[in-house]
């Protein structure tokens, strides 16, 4: 009889360690499902390369290349960097040229992310060490950031000699090159030069916004997600003010590439989005937003009384899922109106409470 | 001859005594004049009594009859009726909607020959229009609330409808684009695009050249 009474048991035993099989293996798989986890051999390189391109001085010339429908879009920039003074952009000059656009970008040390960008590519790929190679002329050692399925995402060339970060590469599931950035011509510890003066443009905005009072511009209203997905967690985020206000720029990152998105209070009239910014208007759910697709990603909408900006050199799906985890684009219809309108309200009285 | 006077009003209304009575009826068995004179006063008083009292209103009636329901937990009924036959005078029932005289009109004149002095019918205890009173008020009151609850909703709707009006919203706004770039690519890491102008497609180092641009170039 015992032995007729543990057989239930036994069946049911069995059928909860098929049911955690089944849920088990039939959890997301894609690439970009979950973290990667292994031995990151990598990564103390490329933080090593990160510090180094900070307290060395170098000039040189260095070549952005964006994928946009199936040919590579290049720009080039001399750039000069110098420790304590910051770095100099200027166009690249024909001979016999005049002058070229130029700007500088300040000695502050919180200048780039490097550090929680590095954080989210150990966390979202596994970062190995792939032999080595030649980059404009040097020896460089490669750092492979390989998907989940062991596919290359990007690809990472540091000088053998000075740790000096020489070239980066994005792959898509296709192993495409989607943007990479290079040094064509690089001159290492010469510092007898001097930074380009700059030609009007404004440098990097030094305004780092506090987790506290990015909080504080959430309960007013503001959309300014920490994390827009588990791949792509908040790396930067920086306020101006410019004569239409306030303007806030959120950076996420996947560890290889870079989602730039500009918040600011306002809306969007004919005047706002010309054609000569090369954007097209497309309908999405009953709302407008502009798109521009010819190199870098562009998009840019209104919603609930802010307009959003993003800016990315990432592959498309990176891009619509940010744009997807926004608000979505204002609506022209009854009900859509009434909407905003209670969204306005709400603002409206948000701000009289925070006063 | 001295005429009764005074006592002729005495007289039509009862007031006086036995001894005194019979004085003032053989005085008017001779003077045709007083005679005349109290058959007048007695019309007259007739007359008044046929009057009907003022009507209360239905507003005032279904909150007596409301009152009365929520203190006793009866069903409404009309105020209690007086007593039938005619001979109270007005304003002395207990309460105003029994003030009603009773009893005919005028001898001749049934309808009393005035709107408000309609003469009823003296029979048995009158029940009031309290039954139609109570079977509106609830429907009224369900109504009440559905209407204000149908207002504060349009109220809310057409504010929000005109406060999200376009035009009436966050100022317009131009991004700026090119400076916006320009962050873009400082956070990223990689030099910005300081080509020229767009429309100005003659200078510049753009190019589309379908491939990651090659190490034609030699480190100093």
């Amino acid at each position: 009889m015992a032995h007729h009474r543990r057989r239930p048991t036994l069946a049911l035993l069995l059928t909860g360690l098929m049911l955690l099989l089944v849920l088990a293996t039939s959890a997301p798989s894609g690439n970009w499902a979950r973290p990667v986890e292994g031995e990151d051999d990598g990564i103390d390189l490329l933080r090593r390369a990160a510090e180094t391109s900070r307290v060395t001085a170098y000039d040189g010339v260095q070549s952005v290349a964006v994928r946009s429908a199936g040919t590579l879009a290049t720009e080039r920039a001399e750039v000069r960097h110098r420790p304590g003074e910051g770095t100099g952009y200027a166009e690249v000059t024909t001979r016999n040229a005049v002058a070229g656009r130029s700007l500088v970008v300040g000695p502050t040390s919180s200048a780039r992310p490097d550090e929680r960008v590095l954080e989210s590519l150990e966390h979202n790929y596994r970062v190995t060490r792939a032999g080595s190679d030649t980059v404009a002329g040097r020896t460089a050692e490669v750092v492979d950031a390989r998907r989940g399925d062991g596919s290359v995402a990007g690809r990472f060339w540091v000088d053998e000699r000075t740790s000096l970060p020489l070239r980066r590469d994005v792959l898509d599931a296709t192993g495409e090159v989607t943007h990479s950035v290079r040094f064509v011509t690089l001159a290492v510890g010469d510092d007898t030069g001097t930074l380009p003066g700059s030609s009007g443009e404004t440098g990097h905005w030094r305004n780092t916004l506090s987790p506290r009072e990015r909080t504080r511009l959430e309960r007013r209203g503001w959309t300014l997600p920490e994390r827009i997905s588990w791949n792509l967690p908040l790396v930067d985020a920086r306020s101006k003010r410019t004569t239409d206000g306030r303007v806030v720029h959120l950076s996420y990152s996947d560890g290889l590439s870079i989602v730039s998105v500009f918040v600011q209070r306002g809306q969007l009239g004919h005047e706002s989005v010309g054609t000569t910014s090369g954007m097209r208007p497309v309908v999405e759910g009953g709302g407008t937003i502009y798109v521009d697709d010819s190199g870098q990603s562009r998009r840019m909408w209104e919603s609930g009384g802010f307009v959003y900006t993003v800016l990315a050199d990432a592959p498309p799906e990176m891009t619509g899922t940010v744009v997807g985890a926004l608000p979505d684009p204002d609506g022209s219809g009854f009900w859509a109106r009434v909407w905003r309108g209670f969204e306005r309200l709400g603002s409206r009285i948000a701000d009289m409470a925070g006063r | 001859m001295e005429h009764l006077g005074e006592r002729l009003s005495a007289l039509v209304d009862g007031e006086l005594g036995h001894a005194e009575r019979d004085r003032a009826l053989a005085h008017l068995a001779s003077c045709e004049t007083c005679r005349f004179e109290a058959e007048m006063l007695r019309r007259l008083k007739r007359r008044l009594h046929g009057l009907d009292g003022p009507e209360p209103s239905t507003d005032l009636m279904g909150r007596l009859s409301a009152l009365k329901e929520s203190s006793t937990g009866e069903p409404p009924l009309g105020p209690p009726a007086g007593p039938s036959g005619g001979h109270g005078p007005l304003g002395t029932h207990p309460s105003l909607g029994s003030s009603r005289p009773i009893g005919g009109g005028l001898p001749g004149t049934p309808h009393g020959g005035h709107p408000a002095a309609e003469p009823e019918p003296a029979r048995g205890p009158v029940r009031r229009s309290a039954t139609p009173l109570s079977l509106l008020r609830p429907p009224w009151g369900r109504t009440r609330y559905a209407v204000a609850g149908a207002s504060v909703v349009a109220l809310a709707l057409g504010t929000a409808f005109v406060a999200g009006d376009e035009r009436e919203g966050a100022p317009v706004v131009r991004p700026a684009l090119e400076q916006y770039e320009v962050e873009h690519a400082v956070v990223s890491g990689q030099a910005p695009d300081l080509g020229p102008p767009e429309g100005d497609e003659g200078g510049g180092q753009r190019a589309l050249d379908g491939q990651a641009p090659d190490d034609a170039a030699t480190p100093r």
